[in-house]
């Protein structure tokens, strides 16, 4: 039995004519300490996908089962929870609130959690040294390099230790060696044991993990 | 829901639009303030009625009104003008169908070291004014000049003392003038005190023979026709005529009585009935109608009610289109603050903010836009309506305590849940994947 079980997922977007199916009967079983890439073109539902396995949307039908948890019928209150105590996430153009120091941006899913942390702070810190962003804490993202602001952004997406990292085209925005050098704090993160789903268009960077599955049209081919 | 995080957000908000946050406050305590004003008067306007209707029963109140211009003629020396305006107020005076009341807001100078600027006349315009500025212990304070009948056709009573008697109104050189004081005088001055003074240049002695009881209010003559005073600071003083051979008393009375005569009718008899009285009274005593102009038709307390409508509806008119412009500004601000943090909000909720979270941190900041001017108005409608003096002239008498926070409340509460329509409806109609799409 997977850790994570989608069963016959559909999502749909607007009504009648306007109506767009983004996920079409989705099957896919996920272990526990994989590290898979979701790849495929633009607009196959790659995102879609995520955003359902990550507890950001409940899918139109379909059983979304996380650890035998059937979640796919959650309200947003409940998959709120499920998002803070469960996943991490890292997005292309790492989603830092720019007003914020680099501190208080990992602190933010801590300020959120239900799980009993006593000292969120040293949690912080350890996240920033394990990153190599530690000399970072007080400055603002703007002030950081592209590399930095996905350091940043990993750092937030452990600081409440959550079970699943997914990872929308992590390295997007990033050059060759700074994206490299993230694709291998992903790999350090697997193999200590975090599961990481990775959406990626980029072949070579799908070739890297464990399993690999392509999307096209909504499905998995 | 994480109550830290709602903090958090509401406080982060009023940081990020802190002068659109401070305007919506100001304008939310003009709101407020100008309500508790509306309900001061209309409280006001009611206790006054109901005074002018306690005394006048079923009777009506005129008002004679002299010319204020051609009186030149009248201080000419030794003019018969002056004999002639004085039957003509005496005959008004014997008249047994009609009461006629002399109520004279005039100014005295009395020397009073370290009286409160508050007995200042005009003190509640905004306008102190001292008698001599090189002796600031002589003061210019608010008085009224009253026939005999005046209390008894107002219903007034004293805390102490006694009232003026006849002989009162006829003063001779060297007597002293009976004053009565307003209850706010009582510390001040006691029963049988003697306070040097001046009216009209004049040079009087004043003795203390009474004290009118607290929030005891008087007609007031000119300044506002139709509207009752609080007499609290005010020293009534007989409206008496100098009874001397000198040059000065006769300039003094001639003075007096161009301002007694235009004093109040209270009768039963109708408008046209009194004007023909007053009318032959006046060709009878030779009096020219260039003094005495013209008899006011108006019931006065008929006057006052419209009055006092009128100021409300204005008053009113500006609150309500106010209070549209204020509900419908915050709503479009507060939305247009949603929308600017749709990032931000995307960052949270991919953090583990649940929507209610977020519902919350509009709310708390709504709450805290209408709720920070309710509870100030709580210390500035008072403040506002008792120690501002010319608000304190119009609505000194303040509803009561338990009222104006309710009315600010309640108020506040509807300005809250109407602003909030909108930018709730905004935050529900987002979803998360729209949010993370644009934190992406």
């Amino acid at each position: 039995m997977g850790f994570i079980k989608l069963k016959d997922i559909q999502k749909k977007f607007g009504f009648g004519e306007n109506e767009v199916i983004a996920l079409n009967k989705i099957n896919l079983e996920v272990e526990k300490g994989e590290l898979l890439a979701i790849t495929g073109k633009s607009g196959c539902g790659k995102s879609t996908l995520l955003n359902i396995l990550g507890g950001l949307c409940n899918p139109t039908s379909g059983e979304y089962l996380f650890n035998n948890d059937n979640i796919s019928k959650y309200s947003q209150n409940k998959l709120a929870k499920f998002r803070n105590d469960n996943i991490g996430f890292v997005v292309q153009n790492f989603a830092l609130i720019n007003d914020m120091t680099v501190f208080d941006n990992v602190m933010l899913p801590l300020k959120y959690t239900y799980k009993r942390i006593p000292n969120k702070k040293e949690v912080v810190e350890s996240l920033l040294v394990k990153l190599g962003i530690e000399n970072k804490a007080k400055m603002m993202p703007s002030k950081l390099s592209g590399g930095q602001c996905q350091r940043v952004s990993i750092a937030r997406a452990l600081a409440c230790n959550p079970e699943v990292l997914l990872a929308d085209e992590p390295t997007g925005s990033l050059d060759e060696e700074t994206g490299k050098n993230i694709l291998n704090i992903f790999k350090e993160l697997n193999k200590s044991g975090m599961t990481v789903i990775m959406v990626t268009h980029d072949l070579d960077i799908a070739s890297l993990c464990s399993r690999k599955i392509e999307m096209k049209d909504g499905k998995i081919i | 829901m994480k109550i830290s995080m709602i903090f958090s957000g509401v406080f982060r908000m009023l940081k990020k639009h802190k002068w659109l946050s401070f305007l919506m406050i100001v304008q939310c305590l003009f709101c407020i303030l100008l309500l508790n004003m509306i309900f001061g008067m209309i409280t006001k306007t009611e206790k006054v009625i109901d005074k002018y209707s306690k005394f006048t029963g079923d009777r009506f109140v005129y008002k004679v009104v002299n010319n204020d211009e051609d009186w030149d003629k009248y201080f000419e020396d030794k003019n018969e003008d002056y004999s002639k305006l004085k039957r003509f107020v005496e005959s008004l005076e014997k008249r047994e169908d009609l009461d006629f009341v002399i109520t004279d807001d005039q100014s005295v100078i009395i020397f009073a070291p370290g009286l409160p600027n508050k007995f200042n006349f005009q003190y509640e315009f905004n306008n102190p004014s001292f008698a001599n500025q090189d002796h600031k212990d002589e003061k210019e304070v608010k008085a009224l000049h009253v026939s005999e009948n005046f209390f008894r056709e107002f219903g007034i009573n004293l805390s102490e003392g006694e009232f003026f008697k006849k002989e009162d109104f006829y003063h001779k050189e060297g007597d002293y003038v009976p004053v009565i004081l307003g209850h706010e005088y009582k510390n001040i001055f006691s029963i049988g005190q003697i306070i040097d003074g001046k009216h009209l240049y004049e040079k009087f002695q004043f003795k203390v023979i009474g004290f009118l009881p607290e929030f005891t209010d008087i007609p007031w003559s000119d300044l506002v026709a139709g509207r009752f005073t609080s007499a609290d600071r005010y020293i009534l003083i007989p409206a008496f005529t100098y009874s001397s051979e000198s040059n000065d008393a006769y300039r003094y009375n001639q003075v007096n009585l161009m301002l007694y005569s235009s004093g109040r009718i209270i009768s039963k008899l109708n408008f046209l009935d009194v004007k023909g009285i007053v009318e032959n009274l006046r060709l009878k005593s030779g009096t020219n109608e260039e003094y005495i102009v013209y008899l006011d038709s108006d019931d006065i307390s008929q006057k006052l009610t419209m009055m006092s409508k009128k100021d409300l509806s204005n008053l009113i008119y500006i609150f309500v289109i106010l209070t549209i412009f204020t509900i419908v500004s915050m709503s479009l601000t507060i939305n247009g603050f949603i929308k600017d943090s749709y990032y931000e909000y995307g960052v949270h909720m991919v953090s583990g903010a649940s929507p209610e979270n977020l519902v919350f941190q509009v709310i708390g900041f709504t709450l805290l836009i209408v709720g920070v001017p309710c509870l100030f108005s709580f210390l500035l409608t008072p403040i506002v309506l008792l120690y501002v003096p010319f608000l304190e002239f119009f609505v000194e008498t303040i509803m009561p305590v338990t009222v104006m926070p309710m009315v600010s409340l309640v108020f506040s509460f509807l300005v809250f849940v109407i602003s909030s329509i909108v930018p709730l409806i905004t935050l529900k109609k987002v979803d998360v994947i729209n949010l993370v799409r644009r934190a992406q």
